[in-house]
């Protein structure tokens, strides 16, 4: 999988591109733990690249964005393609994760910067 | 398009490591495509979502970790349903014995059997005292049909 680190008005752009399954979802959960752990804890996960996403992807997916969400920010979804929406309804997440349609809209759902987020 | 036989089967035999994921995959969809030309894309990457599942697990709790042991995937057609069979020999598992979260509220881990078992319209596992041997049985809808999918059905023990 290939990916790429921005900064976007504030907040932490990560774009992935190709599979995000259970051979590359421990580099994207250590990359995601590191930025929060330095304070980045808005941040956007732009996946209109994803291909295909298993539940490892998944898993990262909850398991940073809930830690984002402990540092008082948040993780968004973007982009989001019909193969990897198809996961979100087999696991019925689909009632518990908003997507959003590109970053910009992600951005603009996160929460404001504070003292306690980085971001 | 013609439809092939009313039966027949072809099978691979993968090296147990995570990065042949993708080859899975690509033989599911390979083998849907061709053998089931207007099969509905969801359908398709249902049965890819539930075999890459099936061998992440082989891979990782089976086989402990990436390794030299192989697994095979054996890909059946029959006229009313494809059916995909995985064998192994990692450590024996009993899918019906295998928690699935509730859903909500998200847990952090643990989706894989769930999604199985939402994937596919059966699901059997075996034990013949050497290998586990786990069928994956999809019944095969056309993209005119208008047969609820897989997906569409109430949890069901999951």
């Amino acid at each position: 999988m290939k990916h790429d680190i921005e900064e976007q008005a504030g907040a932490l752009v990560l774009r992935l591109q190709g599979r995000f399954d259970a051979a590359s979802a421990p580099e994207i959960k250590q990359l995601l733990k590191d930025q929060v752990g330095a304070g980045n804890t808005r941040i956007v996960l732009e996946i209109s690249g994803v291909d295909f996403m298993d539940s490892s992807g998944l898993s990262v997916i909850v398991t940073c964005q809930r830690l984002a969400q402990s540092r008082g920010g948040d993780l968004r979804i973007a982009g989001a393609a019909e193969s990897v929406k198809s996961i979100l309804e087999l696991t019925r997440l689909s009632r518990v994760f908003e997507l959003d349609s590109d970053v910009g809209e992600a951005i603009s759902r996160l929460p404001p910067k504070s003292r306690k987020s980085g971001r | 398009m013609k439809e092939p036989e009313n039966s027949g089967s072809i099978s691979i035999r993968v090296p147990a490591r995570l990065k042949y994921l993708s080859l899975i995959c690509a033989f599911v969809e390979s083998f849907c495509k061709a053998l089931v030309s207007d099969m509905p894309d969801s359908d398709v990457r249902a049965l890819q979502l539930a075999l890459d599942e099936v061998c992440s697990n082989v891979i990782r709790h089976g086989y402990g970790g990436e390794c030299d042991s192989t697994l095979s995937i054996e890909a059946q057609y029959e006229e009313r349903s494809l059916c995909f069979v995985i064998t192994d020999q990692g450590k024996r598992f009993d899918i019906d014995k295998a928690e699935a979260p509730p859903i909500p509220p998200p847990r952090e881990s643990g989706y894989g059997i769930a999604i199985i078992r939402r994937a596919v319209d059966e699901v059997e596992h075996t034990w013949d005292g050497q290998n586990n041997i786990t069928r994956l049985t999809k019944y095969i809808r056309r993209t005119n049909d208008v047969a609820p999918t897989s997906g569409d059905k109430p949890d069901a023990g999951a």
